[in-house]
Order: structure tokens, then C-alpha cells, then sequence
């Protein structure tokens, strides 16, 4: 596994500072995540200077070393293309040369050493500008974790170096995840990192199985159930996917005998991690043969009692989880490499944002902040403050301040590492919109949630009304004012949906003039106690205010409308509904009215 | 942490794509929360077939909150405006709260509801809580919407269903061809048993009339109408309920009495029908097992014209 030097530790912190992701940098430098988290953490490079903000390489996502090969390919094509042309018309070729990537010295691009010592790669041949063909690589064997020793002083001489890295690309890594179901059992899972260049789907091949990978988030694929799930965390587990487009894309896990799995930012659950943070909650999943030395090692760091995770809840055959692993005291790690070190918390302190909700990278929501949690131990004489003032931490490491989640920018501090979040105001406004809509005769109304609206109608209030399908006729206080409701004759409904652009005030029926007057009357739709407001308005200013005449016909036609309905409805001898005076009179007014505007009209 | 939370962050955002959903899922650690819940209601029908974040999709969406589509890239979810749909009762009017929600317009409606009436906020598994008001005067509400800004949505539940198409509106459905290849794992809806049956792609071919589901586990599923040799993509819900009209099979079952629809778990409606059957009560369908056959979801508060237009669109009849 490669490792940063320590110039790039310098870049990398800067690059965090700067906000980047670990994923991103980790990439950038060709290094696993992990190392930029322990950097992260102050694990390793503790004394590295930041290096300067214009020192800093772009901020990613970065393209895939697939894009970068075929951005490479294409310009070496188009500059032969270019010379075959200048050739054509008797011009000398260039003679500069596409520069290629530099396969052994660049550790995003290690090679392997079939490559570098048996067959030769096209980037090797750079020189000579003679593209060869890379041989097809045979499977590799599946990786296996290497222990950890204590941190030495330099990084180069740490386990794991170019020369054991397999394969020519970067390996994404396979994290091993635990949710805790109902009833105390629990679901082992693998899941798959993605990067923002991969398909939502893709098909990998697992070691010969064919395996669909689905997107859960951008950053990871959805949760993948191997058959023998207990074989791929021992032994290690080596995917991979070749796009149609060629990009190939490779995932791994690294076998061993000891997993900790503790809480993660985005997923749920218990999520793999390189190891326990002192007052963390973990799951530590073992082999049976390991049982014995793990708990030791546990019990040493001052962890309360475990619950025994066994095959019956839903740990694989051959496994044993731990659950509620919290390291209370650091412990020194052997200077010897050993897989117990992962189980041996650093003293180093953290800070960590828990809770709250999330709704951007660094951004929480107005009234939702997060929890700020320090843990590890103190060096004497180290503050913690919020935007500079003062926090003291309670037993369990949170820090107690009112002003964490004021609106705006925070800063938190703890000796000299530091950490930062904003405080942001959500949407407070929603504006309804076009969910469904459907053909249905002249009306189509559209659905948003349980709002049905007319179709392009202004986003203003709502008038939709539910009338007695014999009382289809909505009339408004102003003459044109008139609604013909659609009727579904597929439907055993006894109402009819209304979209009037008008405050309606009668519902009339459909067919005055043919229509059972014993049973059927003039609706009244206003309030009882708003009939003064209601009064027909005067409405022969709307025509003149037309200029468009095929308007000014249309509007005049909805006025002769307006009064006939209401003439007829007098002459038929229809009552009104409710039966009140007051409605009644208003009634007899609107009559009156009509009659008088279509006088006037003729 | 708790759904409340999602619908918070989903408000908060507005709209977003399918992953960001499921990372807020997430994130907001629910899964931990909701499967340590002893609370076992409607939701112990789907929690035994669908993950956590997919009953809280079906959920936001029966209640109204948000509308999640397929295929539109970054925009597959969009929360709906903050809206009281409004259902009357015998004795007093309800409404139901639906919609974006923020803490500020929470404690407006608070503030200008506690006056004039009474609320009511119920816990909902596997989805945000529900909050009801009730009062019995429909200008209560009026008054409300206007001092807060939320929509009001008048005997939603009817206005839901006269606004949406029969299952066997051609606008429904979409003419595709059948999937082909052999890892298509194809089952045929009988409604007999009311439940889905391994089948071949040639049945599928020669059916008359047949609902086939294809599946190419984990992820993707297409359910499919063969319709006298043509065949047509649709949800599955509608699909069963054009498959039980033509196999003139009756499911659907209602109790004036106590105002309850009641059909089988398997046969759940279309969601905008059921969400119309959601807003009549404002509460989920309660499940009742059968150990012997499939068990009946129970949709409560349904007045006899709802029920009535609820079974014309999915062609069957009240009995």
C-alpha cells in the first residue's frame, strides 16, 4: 500500500483544510483513504506544515486514469492525423511528442511487475512514440491485510510499498458494513466505494460470479450479500468491471482476521474503519480463533462489557461479533506489526460533528446544528473553543456552548487542530407544481400532493370545488363569470370537480330547462353572511377594456351566457339553496340584473 | 433522529435525486432508529419485502408530502407545497397537514391553530409524523391558511379521485415489448391466489390476457400487460386491478357502517388512489393478517361516495 511523503502530507492537509474530500485527495495521491483519514486525525505526519492555499493542486473530482489514457490516446492520434496532413502538402512533421504518463514514478499509476520487467507498456515506450499492447493481466490473488507495527518515524520504511501493489490501477476499496436489525440480530454486508465517473450500474465480476452493483449514494454502491460472506473477510475479495467504453474499474478488500466497524458520516449502521477511536462505540468482528486474544486486547483498553455477537443473529459461520467495544484509555501499539492494533486506541484528539441535519458537506440546517464531540485526550494546556470562545466538554466529550448553531460560519478548536461547519437557513417556500396530469376531456387538472389544481392556472391560491353533478353550472358575481364542470361518465360519482377563475357564488344546473325543479335547485356557494359582498358587479367596462376583438367577442358571448343561464333558471322557477331570505333577495337581485344586461345588450 | 427529520431535510432542499434521498436515509441514521421500533403497524406488511428508505418513499408519498419520479435526472423527488386537504366528517371537519414542512412554518401553524382547534400529531412508522387538526367550522381552516400561507385543499380525497383516470385508461399504460434474454426471471399474476407465479417467456408471448412481472434481481423489474398479443408497461397495481376486471373477480369490500374499505394486501390500489383513501382518515391502512390466505388492508373513514368512486376507477364494485 502506498504511503504519503511528507511534502505531500503538507499538501494534503492543506487540501482538507480547503475542504476537499478524503476520497478525492486519497486518489490525488494514490494512496488509500486511510492514510489521508489517519492524516486526518493527526495519526501520521502530526508536525507537517499546511502547505499554502496557491501551493495546493485543483480540488477534485478528478478524472479517472482511464480518461486521462484516452485523452492521451486522442491527441496522440489527432497529432498523427495532423502530420499525415502536413506530409500531404509537403510540410515537415512536428516533431514534439504527446508526453505520456510516467507509469513508474507516478504512484496513482503503479506499475505492476509483469509490467514493468516483462512487458513493456506503451507509456514506457513513450519515447520512442511506438505504442505496444499491454498483455491482459492474469487474476490477482486476493489481497491480504498487513498489519500495522507502532508509527515510525519514516513513512517510506512502513509496511506495504510500490512493489507489492498488484495491478496498475487503484483498487476502490470494499468496506464491510453491520446493521442492527429488530430483535437483536443483525445484517453483515459489503459495500463497494463508487466514484462520480461510474455508471448508476454496473456489472463487476466477483472472483468469476457475475455481481450488479447499483448506486446507493455517490460515493458508494448499494450493499452486496456475498454467498460465502465469512471466506471474503478472511481470505479477501478482489471485483472488477469493464465498461463498454473500456474503462475498467477494480475494487478490493483486503482479507484478515480482525474488522473494527464504527460509526460513519454518510451510512448507517457499523461501517469498517481502519481502527477504534477512543469513546467511540464499535462492533469488532473476529475470527473464533482470534475470540480470546481480541478480548484481552479489548478489556486492556478499558472497554465495558461486549455483547457476543454469534452465527445465530447473523454473523457468519466461522465469525464472532463484539458489539459495544469503547476504548476508554489509549494503548500503545506493538512495535511489532500485529493485527491486534487495530483494537489498540490512539490518544490522539478528534473532533467530530455528530447529529443535526446535514443538508450540504459542511452546511447544517437553521435549528438542526450538530453535536461537537472531542475525543482522545487532552495535552495539558490545549483549549477547546467555538468561534473563539471558551467550551468545556461533559463526561461523554460534548461541548457545551449556546452559540453552536447560530446562523453562519463556525470554527471549532481543540489544541491546534481545528474543524469547521456552517449553520444555513432551508427553503421556506414552496410553490405548487405540475405532479400529474391527464387527459380527461376539457379539464385537466393536475395533481401536486393532495392539491388538484386547473391546468395553468397561477400559481395563487386554490380553487377547486367539489359540486352535486346536477348542479354543473358555476356562475360568478361579475356577468362572463360562468364554469361548465366536465363530467366523467366512467364514474359512479354523484359530484363533479369545479376549476372556476372567479370566486363562484351559484351552481346551477347543467340543463335548466330540462331539469326536475321539484328536486333540483340554485346552489348558493358563498357564505350566508358575505351576501352583501356577493352582488353582481357591473361588467360591461371588462369588454371595452379588450382590444383584441376575437377577446371582446369571446367575452360578450361569456356575458349572453351569464345572463341566459340566469334568465332561464328565473323562468324555469327554480329555488334557491339554502333556503334563506337573505339568499333569496340576492337571488332575485341577480335576476334582475340579467334581465336589465341583456336589455342593454341588444 | 427520525423521519420528521427527513421530511425537514427533504423541505429543506426542495427537490433532489434518488441517491441524495438515500444518503439522507442515511445519514440521518433512520435505519437504526426504525428497526429497533416495537411498533408494529401497517408498515410490518412492506417492512417484511422493502428495505427501510422504500417505505419511506411509499409513505411520503401516500400521505402527499413528496412526489418521487423515475428517470429525471437530479429531480427524482420534489416536495409538494405545505397544504391542509380538508375532509368533513358527520360531526366536524379534519385537516390533514401535508407537505414541506420547516420548524418555522410548524410553530406558525401551531400558533394560529391551538386558538381555534384542536391538534393532533400521530407517530408513524417508517414516516414522518402526522398531524391532524379538527375543528367544526371550515372557516377555522380558511382562517389558518391565510395567517400561515399553507394551501387549503377542499374534500381532497374526492377531488383526488375525480381528477385521475380509470386502471384501464389507455393513458396509463405504455406499449413496450416484452424483455428478452434468459436471466429474466418471469412470474404471471393469478387471481385465483392472488399472488405472482413462476412462468415462460412463451406464456407470456401466447396470453390472451395476463399480468407478467420480469425481474432481473436485486434492481430491475418491469411489469407487463399482455393484452390479445400486444404488450404494454404499467405499475403493477393497475395492471392487477385491469387483470381482476377481466377476470370479473371482485375484491373489494365495504362497510358502510363503520366506513371501511377493505381489500387485499396484494392488491394494494394505485398510489394516487390510495392516497385519496389516506386523506379520507388521515392514517395508514391497518393490516390484518390471514393465516390461511392473503391478508386485507382496512382503510378507515371512507364515506360511501369515496369508496363508491374509488372502485369505479379501479373497475370493480362495492359489495
Amino acid at each position: 500500500m502506498f504511503q504519503l511523503t511528507e511534502d505531500e502530507a503538507s499538501l494534503a492537509k492543506g487540501m482538507l483544510t480547503r475542504g476537499d474530500r478524503a476520497f478525492d485527495i486519497a486518489y490525488w495521491f494514490g494512496v488509500d483513504e486511510a492514510e489521508i483519514e489517519k492524516l486526518s486525525d493527526r495519526k501520521i505526519f502530526d508536525d507537517a506544515r499546511e502547505a499554502a492555499s496557491e501551493a495546493l493542486p485543483p480540488p477534485g473530482p478528478y478524472p479517472s486514469i482511464r480518461a486521462v489514457r484516452a485523452a492521451i490516446s486522442a491527441l496522440e492520434k489527432a497529432l498523427d492525423d495532423l502530420n499525415v496532413a502536413r506530409a500531404a502538402i509537403g510540410m515537415p512533421p512536428y516533431a514534439f511528442t504527446v508526453p505520456s504518463l510516467d507509469f513508474d514514478s507516478r504512484r496513482n499509476f503503479p506499475a505492476t511487475n509483469s509490467e514493468s520487467e516483462d512487458a513493456p507498456s506503451r507509456a514506457r515506450n513513450a519515447d520512442t512514440n511506438t505504442p505496444t499492447v499491454t498483455p491482459p493481466r492474469a487474476r490477482p490473488s486476493n489481497p491480504k491485510y498487513q498489519p500495522q507495527g507502532r508509527k515510525s518515524a519514516s513513512p517510506s520504511n512502513r509496511p506495504g510499498s510500490a512493489q507489492t501493489e498488484p495491478n496498475n490501477e487503484r483498487a476502490l476499496p470494499i468496506h464491510v458494513r453491520l446493521l442492527m436489525e429488530r430483535g437483536g440480530f443483525c445484517r453483515l454486508t459489503l459495500i463497494p466505494r463508487r466514484t462520480t465517473e461510474m455508471p448508476f450500474e454496473l456489472e463487476a465480476d466477483a472472483e468469476g460470479k457475475p455481481l450488479t452493483l447499483s448506486q446507493l449514494q455517490e460515493e458508494w454502491f448499494d450493499d452486496v450479500y456475498p454467498e460465502k460472506l465469512g471466506d471474503c473477510l478472511h481470505d479477501g475479495a478482489v471485483w472488477s468491471a469493464t465498461l463498454a467504453d473500456g474503462q475498467s474499474f477494480r475494487w478490493r478488500l483486503s482479507g484478515r482476521e480482525v474488522y473494527v466497524l464504527g460509526h460513519h458520516d454518510s451510512l448507517s449502521g457499523f461501517v469498517s474503519k481502519a481502527k477504534v477511536s477512543l469513546d467511540q462505540s464499535h462492533v469488532v468482528l473476529c475470527t473464533e480463533s482470534r475470540l480470546s486474544e481480541v478480548t484481552q486486547v479489548i478489556s486492556e483498553s478499558g472497554s465495558p462489557a461486549t455483547v457476543v455477537l454469534g452465527r445465530e443473529l447473523g454473523i457468519p459461520d466461522g465469525w464472532v461479533g463484539l458489539k459495544g467495544v469503547i476504548p476508554r484509555v489509549p494503548v500503545a501499539s506493538t512495535e511489532v506489526p500485529d493485527i491486534l492494533n487495530v483494537l489498540r486506541a490512539d490518544a490522539d484528539v478528534e473532533i467530530l460533528l455528530e447529529g443535526g441535519i446535514r443538508i450540504a458537506r459542511s452546511a447544517w440546517l437553521l435549528g438542526h446544528p450538530p453535536q461537537i464531540r472531542i475525543l482522545g485526550q487532552l495535552a495539558s494546556g490545549d483549549e477547546t473553543a467555538v468561534d473563539g470562545i471558551s467550551a468545556q466538554r461533559d463526561a461523554a466529550g460534548y461541548l457545551e456552548v449556546g452559540n453552536i448553531g447560530e446562523l453562519g460560519d463556525h470554527y471549532v478548536t481543540c489544541g491546534n487542530i481545528s474543524r469547521s461547519y456552517r449553520v444555513v437557513e432551508g427553503l421556506e417556500q414552496w410553490q405548487p407544481w405540475d405532479a400529474y396530469s391527464w387527459p380527461l376531456g376539457a379539464d385537466q387538472p393536475v395533481i401536486c400532493g393532495p392539491l388538484v389544481r386547473p391546468s395553468r392556472c397561477v400559481p395563487a391560491g386554490n380553487r377547486t370545488f367539489l359540486l352535486p353533478i346536477t348542479n354543473g353550472l358555476v356562475l360568478g358575481a361579475a356577468p362572463g363569470e360562468i364554469f361548465r364542470c366536465g363530467s366523467r361518465a366512467d364514474l359512479a360519482a354523484d359530484q363533479c370537480v369545479a376549476f372556476p377563475k372567479f370566486d363562484p357564488v351559484w351552481a346551477l344546473p347543467a340543463e335548466i330547462l330540462h331539469c326536475d325543479k321539484r328536486s333540483i335547485k340554485v346552489l348558493f356557494l358563498g357564505e350566508p353572511h358575505e351576501v352583501d359582498r356577493l352582488r353582481p358587479h357591473d361588467g360591461s367596462h371588462q369588454i371595452e377594456a379588450l382590444e383584441d376583438v376575437q377577446a371582446r367577442r369571446q367575452k360578450s358571448r361569456e356575458i349572453a351566457l351569464w345572463c341566459n343561464a340566469i334568465r332561464d333558471a328565473g323562468r324555469k322557477g327554480l329555488l334557491t339553496q339554502p333556503a334563506l331570505d337573505g339568499v333569496a333577495s340576492l337571488w332575485r337581485q341577480y335576476k334582475k340584473y340579467a334581465k336589465s344586461l341583456r336589455r342593454s345588450t341588444r | 433522529m427520525s423521519a420528521n427529520d427527513l421530511l425537514l431535510w427533504m423541505s429543506a432542499r426542495g427537490q433532489g435525486s434518488w441517491s441524495q434521498f438515500r444518503a439522507a436515509a442515511e445519514e440521518l441514521h433512520i435505519a437504526e432508529q426504525e428497526n429497533v421500533s416495537s411498533a408494529t403497524k401497517e408498515g410490518s406488511v412492506e417492512r417484511n419485502a422493502l428495505p427501510l428508505h422504500q417505505s419511506l418513499r411509499l409513505n411520503l408519498e401516500r400521505f402527499g408530502h413528496a412526489e418521487f419520479f423515475d428517470g429525471v435526472p437530479d429531480n427524482d423527488w420534489r416536495i409538494t407545497p405545505p397544504s391542509l386537504s380538508i375532509v368533513r366528517t358527520n360531526d366536524r371537519t379534519m385537516a390533514v397537514v401535508a407537505g414541506g414542512r420547516s420548524d418555522r412554518l410548524l410553530q406558525r401553524l401551531l400558533t394560529a391553530s391551538q386558538q381555534h382547534c384542536e391538534i393532533e400529531t400521530l407517530a408513524i412508522e417508517a414516516g414522518p409524523d402526522q398531524i391532524r387538526l379538527f375543528s367544526n367550522e371550515i372557516e377555522v381552516f380558511e382562517h389558518i391558511s391565510n395567517q400561515t400561507g399553507v394551501l387549503l385543499q377542499r374534500e381532497a380525497p374526492m377531488a383526488l379521485l375525480m381528477s385521475l383516470p380509470a386502471v384501464d385508461h389507455p393513458a396509463v399504460r405504455t406499449r413496450e415489448d416484452l424483455p428478452f434474454g434468459a436471466s429474466w426471471k418471469i412470474e404471471q399474476f393469478s387471481t385465483t391466489t392472488l399472488s405472482w407465479k413462476l412462468a415462460a417467456h412463451e406464456r407470456a408471448l401466447a396470453a390472451a390476457v395476463g399480468l407478467f412481472r420480469f425481474s432481473l434481481p436485486p434492481y430491475r423489474f418491469h411489469t407487463m400487460l399482455c393484452l390479445k398479443g400486444e404488450a404494454y408497461r404499467l405499475p403493477a397495481q393497475v395492471g392487477k386491478y385491469i387483470l381482476l376486471r377481466h377476470r370479473r373477480r371482485q375484491v373489494l369490500s365495504y362497510d358502510a357502517f363503520s366506513k371501511r374499505l377493505s381489500l387485499p394486501a396484494s392488491c394494494r390500489p394505485p398510489s394516487l388512489i390510495e392516497r385519496a383513501l389516506v386523506l379520507c382518515s388521515g392514517l395508514l391502512p391497518v393490516y390484518e393478517a390471514h393465516p390461511s390466505s392473503i391478508g386485507l388492508l382496512h382503510y378507515s373513514e371512507i364515506p360511501e361516495n369515496v369508496a363508491r368512486v374509488a372502485a369505479s376507477l379501479l373497475k370493480q364494485s362495492i359489495q
